[in-house]
C-alpha cells in the first residue's frame, strides 16, 4: 500500500515539475469537463433520465469537449512534434474552437 | 443378381452424375436474335464495332445491308484515328467484306507496324498491338520482313504471368506464322490451368465471353497451325463445358460478344478433334400423355444444324419415383435428320417424371468423335389427359342433427336442377373421388377446391376439398363459422368444382348447383365503396413528461454541474494564468467578443431562434470570428517565434 502511494507520490511530483504550463491548463481543463460529465452522469443515475434529450446532448457534449481537449492536447505537446510537424499550437486551437462550435450547434439543436 | 442390379444402378445414378452433357443449342430465335444485335453493330461510329458486325454476319452467313456505305464510314473513320487497333479492325472489315471500291488509305500505319517489328526494345511493345499490326500486314497481303526475329520477339514477350487475353493475342498471333510457332506448345497447358469451373458445367476464364472465346479459339487454331494432333490439350469434357458456357451467354447484346459467341461455337462446332453434340426435347419436358406416347428428341451440334452421321440411341435407364421402369428401349429415326423417336408403350404408363439417361453412338464410323453424347439426362413429364370426377355428392345438413345428412347425386358435367337453401344452423357437404381415366384408381391431385361465386357481386370464396384414408375428398364446412369469410353477404351463390394438378392436361371447373345462403343480418354491411373510404386519423401522441424531482433536488445538481467550473478557475488560479500576456488589440478583443456572441447565439437558439435564423447569424460571427482569430493567432504564432 505504502509504495503505492510512493508511485503516486512520485508520478505527481514528475507531472509537477517536468509538465509544461500549458499543458496543466488544458489538464485542468480536462478535469472539469469530466467532473462535468460525472456529475450529470450522476444525476441520470439517481434521479432519472428524463428529459433524455436534454441528459444525451448534455452528457455528449462533456464527453465530445473532453475529447476535443485531449486532441488539442496532444497537439500542443511538444513531445508530439514528430506527429504533428505541420500543425502549430495555435492552429491546433483554432480547430478546437471550430469544432467547439460546430459540435455546439448540434448539442443546442438536440438539448430540446 | 439383386446385387448387380443395384450396382448397375449406381453405376447409372453415377454416370448421370458425373457425365458432362449440352442441353441447348443455338436455335434460330437465338441465331434472329444476334443478327439483330450485329446488324445494329453496322449503324456504330466505333470502327470495332463495325469489324464486329460484319465479321459475325459473315459467319452467320447473313448477307450485309448497305455495303458501299459501310466501306465509305470505314475510309472515313481509318483517316480520323491512326491506331493500330482501329486500322486493324477497320482493314479486316475491309478484306471481309471484299467487294469495297476505293482505298483505305494506311500507309503510314504500315511504315508504323514495320518499325515496331525492328525495335530493339520491346518493353512498351503490347502483345495486343504485335498481333494487331501482324494482322494488319496480312490484310494487305503484306508480310513481316523477318518471321524468325517475330518469333524471337513473341519468345521473349510471352511470359509465364502474362494476362490470358495477352496469351490469347500471342497464340492467335503464332497461328498465323504456322509450325514455327511449335515452341508455346506447353504454354498452352498452363494457361488453360487458369480456367475457371463453375458448377462442374461451365469454363470460362476471366474476362468473360470474348476472352474465353478469343483464348478457345486460339488454341485451335494453333492446333490446326502446329499440328497437335492427339495432344490436343482440351479434353472433351472441357469442350463440353466451354460450350455449355459459351451457350448461357447466347443471349449477349453487343456486336462484339456476339462476333465472339458465333466464332467460338462455330470453332467448337467444326474442327478436326471432337463435334460436340446437344440432345434436346422437342417439345417442352416431352410433353406425353395417355393420347401422345411418342417422346420426339433433337439431336443436333451446337449451332443447331444435323450431324453428319447418323446415330443410334438407346435409353440406358428410365426412372419414375426412383423405380426402374424401361430399359433398352431404342430411339426410331424420323423424317426430320436431327429428330429421334421413342415410343412410351408400357401398358399402365403412369403419370409423373420420368428421368431417362440416354445414349446417342453413331452408326457409321466418323472422322471427329461426337462428344457429350453419353448418359444424356433427360426429364420427361407423362401428365394425365383427364381424370374422372365419380361419386359426386352434394347437400346440406342440419349442424344439430346426428342422423346423415341426405345428398343428392350428380354425374359429372351436369348441374342440379334445384336450388339448395342453407343458414348459418347448417352444414354443406360435398363428397367426391378422383379416379384415372386408364386404371381406375383413386388419385390426389394438387388443387381440389370448391367455390361459391356471389351471383349478384361477383364476390368469390374458395374452399379447400379435404382428402380421407381411402382417397376420396370431402368438403364438410360448417356456414355458421364461415359467415364471415362469406361476409354474412345472404344471397344467391353457385358452386364449382376446381381440380387442378401438375400432371394434369386439362383443368376441370364444373359448375355443378346454385345455392341460396341465409346468413343472420348484422350491423356490419358490407360493400365495395367501403374499401376505399380514407382511414381513420392517428394523431400523433408525444411522450408524456414524467414528474420531475424536488426543486431543491434539480438546484442541487446544477450547484454540483457548475462546481467544476469553481475548480477550474481554482486550479487555473493556482497554475498562475497568464492573464497579464492578453494582448490588448482589435483582433484579440473582437475574436474573444464574437466568440462569446456566438455562444450568446446558441443560447438564443436553445430558446427562442429557430435554425435557419441561426445558421444566418453563424454564418455573419463565424466570419468574424475567423478573420480576428486568424490574425490574433498569427500574431501569437509570430510572437512566440521571436
Amino acid at each position: 500500500m505504502a509504495k503505492i502511494v510512493e508511485i503516486v507520490e512520485k508520478f505527481y511530483d514528475d507531472y509537477v515539475k517536468t509538465t509544461s504550463r500549458k499543458l496543466k491548463i488544458i489538464d485542468a481543463y480536462l478535469l472539469y469537463i469530466m467532473l462535468t460529465g460525472i456529475v450529470q452522469f450522476a444525476y441520470c443515475c439517481l434521479v432519472g433520465t428524463f428529459p433524455f434529450n436534454s441528459f444525451l446532448s448534455g452528457f455528449i457534449s462533456s464527453v465530445s469537449s473532453f475529447i476535443l481537449g485531449v486532441c488539442l492536447r496532444l497537439q500542443a505537446n511538444p513531445q508530439n512534434k514528430a506527429q504533428f510537424s505541420d500543425i502549430s499550437p495555435e492552429r491546433g486551437f483554432a480547430d478546437f474552437i471550430f469544432a467547439h462550435i460546430v459540435l455546439h450547434l448540434t448539442i443546442v439543436n438536440f438539448i430540446g | 443378381m439383386k446385387i448387380v442390379f443395384l450396382l448397375s444402378v449406381l453405376i447409372g445414378s453415377l454416370c448421370l452424375s458425373t457425365s458432362i452433357t449440352v442441353d441447348t443449342y443455338l436455335t434460330d430465335r437465338d441465331k434472329a436474335q444476334l443478327k439483330n444485335v450485329l446488324v445494329a453493330g453496322l449503324e456504330s461510329e466505333n470502327v470495332s464495332n463495325i469489324f464486329y458486325a460484319v465479321a459475325g454476319l459473315k459467319l452467320l452467313d447473313q448477307s450485309i445491308p448497305n455495303v458501299q456505305g459501310i466501306c465509305n464510314k470505314l475510309v472515313k473513320l481509318v483517316s480520323k484515328s491512326k491506331s493500330l487497333d482501329s486500322v486493324y479492325f477497320s482493314t479486316s472489315a475491309w478484306k471481309l467484306i471484299g467487294v469495297c471500291s476505293g482505298t483505305l488509305v494506311v500507309d503510314e500505319s504500315v511504315q508504323d507496324v514495320y518499325a515496331m517489328l525492328e525495335k530493339k526494345d520491346i518493353r512498351d511493345v503490347h502483345m495486343s498491338d504485335l498481333y494487331f499490326g501482324v494482322s494488319v500486314l496480312n490484310n494487305l497481303n503484306l508480310k513481316p520482313k523477318d518471321i524468325s526475329k517475330l518469333i524471337n520477339i513473341i519468345k521473349r514477350k510471352m511470359k509465364s504471368d502474362d494476362s490470358i487475353a495477352d496469351f490469347g493475342y500471342s497464340i492467335h498471333l503464332l497461328s498465323s506464322l504456322g509450325p514455327d510457332g511449335r515452341f508455346a506448345f506447353n504454354r498452352l497447358s498452363d494457361a488453360l490451368m487458369q480456367v475457371d469451373q463453375v458448377d462442374r458445367k461451365y469454363l470460362q476464364f476471366e474476362g468473360g465471353l470474348s476472352i474465353t472465346a478469343l483464348v478457345l479459339t486460339g488454341v485451335y487454331k494453333f492446333c490446326d497451325a502446329v499440328v497437335c494432333n492427339t495432344s490436343f490439350p482440351i479434353h472433351n469434357d472441357q469442350a463440353l463445358m466451354f460450350s455449355n458456357y459459351l451457350l448461357s451467354r447466347k443471349s449477349v447484346q453487343t456486336p462484339k460478344g456476339a462476333y465472339f459467341l458465333v466464332y467460338a461455337l462455330k470453332t467448337l462446332t467444326i474442327n478436326q478433334y471432337h463435334t460436340p453434340i446437344c440432345a434436346t426435347l422437342v417439345k417442352p419436358m416431352g410433353d406425353l400423355d395417355d393420347v401422345q406416347r411418342t417422346l420426339s428428341v433433337r439431336f443436333t451440334n451446337l449451332l443447331g444444324e444435323p450431324l453428319i452421321a447418323p446415330l443410334s440411341v438407346g435409353v440406358e435407364s428410365a426412372l419414375l419415383n426412383n423405380k426402374v421402369v424401361m430399359s433398352k428401349n431404342r430411339f426410331k429415326t424420323t423424317a426430320d435428320k436431327t429428330v429421334y423417336e421413342l415410343e412410351f408403350n408400357e401398358p399402365d404408363l403412369s403419370t409423373g417424371i420420368y428421368s431417362l439417361v440416354i445414349t446417342a453412338t453413331p452408326i457409321d464410323n466418323v472422322k471427329t468423335p461426337i462428344i457429350g453424347n453419353n448418359a444424356i439426362p433427360l426429364e420427361v413429364k407423362v401428365s394425365a389427359s383427364k381424370v374422372n370426377v365419380v361419386d359426386f355428392k352434394v347437400g346440406t345438413t342440419d349442424n344439430d342433427q346426428q342422423t346423415g345428412a341426405t345428398l343428392q347425386i350428380l354425374k359429372y358435367g351436369e348441374k342440379l336442377t334445384t336450388q339448395l337453401k342453407a343458414d348459418h344452423m347448417q352444414r354443406i357437404i360435398v363428397r367426391f373421388t378422383i379416379k384415372d381415366h386408364n386404371n381406375n384408381k383413386n388419385v390426389q391431385v394438387h388443387q381440389a377446391f370448391v367455390r361459391f361465386t356471389n351471383k349478384r357481386s361477383g364476390a368469390q370464396n374458395v374452399f379447400v376439398a379435404e382428402l380421407d384414408s381411402q382417397n376420396n375428398y370431402k368438403l364438410d364446412m360448417d356456414l355458421g363459422v364461415k359467415a364471415t369469410s362469406f361476409k354474412h353477404a345472404s344471397d344467391l351463390y353457385s358452386m364449382d368444382l376446381i381440380i387442378g394438378d401438375f400432371l394434369l392436361k386439362k383443368t376441370i371447373v364444373w359448375q355443378f348447383c346454385d345455392i341460396k345462403l341465409k346468413f343472420p343480418e348484422t350491423a356490419f354491411v358490407p360493400s365495395v365503396q367501403f374499401f376505399y373510404k380514407p382511414k381513420k386519423l392517428i394523431s400523433h401522441t408525444f411522450r408524456e413528461p414524467e414528474t420531475r424531482p424536488h426543486q431543491f433536488v434539480s438546484l442541487l445538481f446544477t450547484a454540483l454541474s457548475l462546481l467544476p467550473l469553481l475548480i477550474l478557475f481554482v486550479l487555473w488560479a493556482r497554475l498562475g494564468v497568464n492573464i497579464k500576456n492578453f494582448p490588448f488589440n482589435l483582433s484579440a478583443i473582437g475574436f474573444h467578443l464574437s466568440l462569446a456572441s456566438i455562444f450568446a447565439l446558441f443560447g438564443m437558439f436553445w430558446v427562442y431562434l429557430d435554425m435557419f435564423k441561426t445558421l444566418k447569424y453563424l454564418s455573419l460571427l463565424g466570419l468574424l470570428t475567423f478573420l480576428f482569430g486568424n490574425r490574433l493567432l498569427s500574431y501569437i504564432a509570430r510572437r512566440r517565434s521571436k
